[in-house]
C-alpha cells in the first residue's frame, strides 16, 4: 500500500457502527473473508479520491452496482472505543501502618483531598487486597481512596480502593551514604 | 485553692492580663494535646527550662507560644531537655533549640550510641518515611553543626544539668536516669530498627520501651518537683523506677509529679508515691492516644485518683470524628472504619507558687485541661 493512509475522514462516518452485512462490505472494500467477526471497520482512502460513501450507502449497495469509487486496503484497525470503568475519588488518604493486630491494623492518615489535621483509623485486613497483605506491617505506606466506580452501563457503585506502596529495598550505596550522615550526627552528639 | 479555668486560643497574649512572675516564684506548665507533651518551668529569677516539645494546632512549639504570650524572651531559656526521641515528645524541638540560643541542650545519654546516629543518618534524607523524632534530631544536628561552640550534652543518672546558687533560693536540675543498663537496653532496641541491605524500606515506627527517658528532679529552695518523662517500670531490677529509687539521691519529697508515661500502668511504681513524693502531691498528666492505645484509660484514672486527689490532665484522651460527605460516610460505615482526629486539642495545666511555700500551688487550667 503506497498511498497515503487517510483514515480519519472515513472513520468519522463509519466508526463504531455495527456492520449489518459484513460479507457485502468485506467484498466491497476488498477485505477478504473477515466473516461475521467483523463488527467495526475503518478504511484508508487516497487523499485525492472523492469522498467515501456513507456507511448506509455501502450497506444498501447491490454487488453488481457498486459505486465506482476506488478503495484501498484498510490501513488501521482501531481499538474499539469501548467505554472503560472510571474511578471518581471522593476522598483520598495516604496512610502509614502504626500497629498490627490479628484481624485489623491501625494507621495514621494524611488527608490528600482537603488539608486537615492527621487522623487515625482502624481498618480490617479483609479490606486490603490479598496480594498486598504481606506488606501490612508497622511503617508500611498505603494509599486509600473512597469514590464511585463509573461503569459503561451507567452504574456508579461506591467502592473503597486501598493499595500498599511497594517501596524499594535499601541498597548498599544508600546504606553507605547513611553511614556518612551518621558520622555527622556522631560528630555533634559524640558517644560511641 | 480552686483551679482557675481559662479558654485557650493559640496564639494568645497573657502578658497584659496576668501578674508577672516574681523572681522567687516557681512555675511549671505541662502542655499536651491528645498525643505529645512539653513542659515549661520557671527556675526563678527569670530563668526557664523547657522539657521536650509538642506543637499546637498552628504547628508552633507550645512552650514557645506560651512564653511569648506571657512576655518572656527566648533568651531567658537556659536549658532545653529532650527526655527521649519518640515522636510524642519531640514535635518542634529543633525549632525550640534554634529559638533559644543561650540554652544548653541536653539529651538522653542513650542517644549517644552509634545505633541512634545510624537511625538519624538513614532516615533524615527520606522525607516520606521519616518519623518526626528522627527528623527533629537530624535538624538539630544541622543546627549544632552550623553553630560552632555550642555543644549538646548527654544526660545520665545523677548528673547535675543546671544550678544557680545566687541569687537565692538555690535552684538545681538533676537527671535521675538513664543508667548504664538502660542505655544498653535502648541500644539493643534501636539496633532492631536498623534496616539490612535489601530489606524493604518503611517508615520508622518506634515501639521500643522507654528505657532511655531522662527523669528530672528540680529543686528550687524547699520546693521539689519530679518530672517522670516516660520511664517505665520493668521486670529487670537494674532498670526502671525500682532501680531509680534504689540509686537516686532526691533533694526531698516532691510536691509536683509529672506522671510518667501518660499514666500508663507500666510506669506505675507505688514506692514512688511513698518515697519520692509528699502526701497529696499535684499530679500532672498529658494523655496519649495512638492506635489502639489510650492513656490514661478509665482504670488508670481511677488508680491515679487513689494516689492523690490532685490529678490534672491537659486534655481528654478521647478523640473526635471528622464529618465527611454522605457517600464517604456511608462507605466508611460499611467498612466499619472510623477515622478520628489523631491529636485532640491542646491543653495546659499551670502551677505557680512561691519557692518557700511549697504547699500553696495555684492551678490554672487552659483549654480542655481538667481536674480528675
Amino acid at each position: 500500500m503506497n498511498e497515503k493512509a487517510h483514515p480519519v475522514e472515513f472513520l468519522e462516518e463509519v466508526d463504531a457502527r455495527p456492520i449489518e452485512q459484513p460479507d457485502l462490505l468485506a467484498r466491497y472494500v476488498n477485505f477478504g473473508e473477515s466473516g461475521p467477526k467483523l463488527r467495526y471497520m475503518v478504511a484508508a482512502v487516497k487523499p485525492d479520491l472523492p469522498r467515501a460513501p456513507l456507511f448506509s450507502d455501502v450497506a444498501s449497495a447491490v454487488p453488481g452496482e457498486l459505486p465506482r469509487r476506488q478503495f484501498i486496503e484498510p490501513a488501521v484497525w482501531p481499538t474499539p472505543r469501548v467505554q472503560k470503568e472510571t474511578f471518581i475519588p471522593l476522598q483520598r488518604w495516604e496512610g502509614t501502618v502504626i500497629e498490627c493486630q490479628e484481624e485489623t491494623f491501625f494507621a495514621r492518615l494524611t488527608d490528600l483531598t482537603t488539608d486537615g489535621p492527621a487522623e487515625e483509623v482502624e481498618l480490617l485486613l479483609d479490606d486490603v487486597p490479598e496480594e498486598d497483605r504481606p506488606l501490612v506491617e508497622p511503617g508500611a505506606v498505603f494509599y486509600w481512596a473512597i469514590g464511585h466506580l463509573v461503569k459503561p452501563s451507567g452504574e456508579r457503585p461506591r467502592i473503597s480502593n486501598l493499595r500498599f506502596r511497594r517501596l524499594p529495598v535499601w541498597s548498599a550505596s544508600e546504606l553507605d551514604a547513611a553511614r556518612e550522615r551518621a558520622a555527622d550526627v556522631a560528630e555533634v552528639f559524640g558517644g560511641n | 485553692m480552686l483551679p482557675v479555668s481559662v479558654p485557650l486560643t493559640w496564639p494568645r497574649s497573657l502578658a497584659e492580663t496576668e501578674p508577672p512572675l516574681s523572681a522567687t516564684e516557681v512555675e511549671v506548665s505541662l502542655f499536651g494535646p491528645g498525643r505529645g507533651e512539653a513542659i515549661a518551668l520557671h527556675l526563678g529569677h527569670g530563668d526557664w527550662m523547657l522539657v521536650d516539645s509538642c506543637v499546637d494546632s498552628q504547628r508552633r512549639p507550645a512552650a514557645l507560644a506560651y512564653l511569648e504570650s506571657i512576655g518572656v524572651g527566648f533568651e531567658r531559656v537556659v536549658l532545653v531537655v529532650a527526655t527521649h526521641w519518640h515522636d510524642d515528645h519531640i514535635g518542634g524541638l529543633a525549632e525550640v533549640v534554634r529559638a533559644c540560643p543561650r540554652a544548653d541542650f541536653v539529651y538522653s545519654g542513650a542517644l549517644r550510641t552509634r545505633e541512634f546516629h545510624a537511625l538519624v543518618g538513614l532516615y533524615s534524607e527520606r522525607s516520606h518515611m521519616e518519623s518526626s523524632g528522627v527528623a527533629e534530631f537530624a535538624e538539630i544536628t544541622r543546627i549544632f553543626k552550623a553553630q560552632k561552640g555550642r555543644t549538646p550534652r548527654p544526660a545520665m543518672e545523677s548528673r547535675r544539668l543546671w544550678f544557680r546558687e545566687e541569687p537565692g533560693p538555690p535552684s538545681v536540675v538533676e537527671a535521675l536516669s538513664p543508667c548504664d543498663a538502660e542505655v544498653l537496653r535502648s541500644q539493643e532496641a534501636l539496633a532492631e530498627l536498623l534496616p539490612k541491605e535489601n530489606s524493604r524500606k518503611r517508615a520508622v515506627v518506634a515501639s521500643e520501651p522507654n528505657h532511655a527517658s531522662v527523669v528530672l528532679s528540680v529543686a528550687f529552695g524547699e520546693t521539689c518537683l519530679l518530672l517522670g518523662a516516660d520511664l517505665e517500670e520493668t521486670s529487670n531490677a537494674a532498670t526502671g523506677w525500682s532501680a531509680l529509687l534504689e540509686r537516686a539521691k532526691l533533694p526531698g519529697p516532691s510536691s509536683v509529679y509529672k506522671v510518667p508515661h501518660h499514666g500508663s500502668p507500666n510506669a506505675e511504681q507505688p514506692r514512688v508515691w511513698k518515697e519520692a513524693l509528699c502526701e497529696h502531691p499535684w499530679a500532672l498528666v498529658a494523655p496519649f492516644v495512638w492506635g489502639g492505645v489510650k492513656r490514661p484509660d478509665e482504670a488508670d484514672q481511677e488508680r491515679l485518683r487513689e494516689r492523690t486527689d490532685r490529678v490534672y490532665l491537659t486534655a481528654t484522651p478521647d478523640r473526635s470524628v471528622r464529618q465527611r460527605s454522605l457517600p464517604v460516610e456511608k462507605t466508611l460505615a460499611e467498612m466499619q472504619a472510623r477515622p478520628v482526629y489523631a491529636d485532640p486539642p491542646m491543653g495546659q495545666v499551670r502551677l505557680r507558687c512561691e519557692a518557700e511555700n511549697k504547699d500553696e500551688w495555684r492551678v490554672t487550667l487552659f483549654g480542655p485541661a481538667f481536674r480528675l
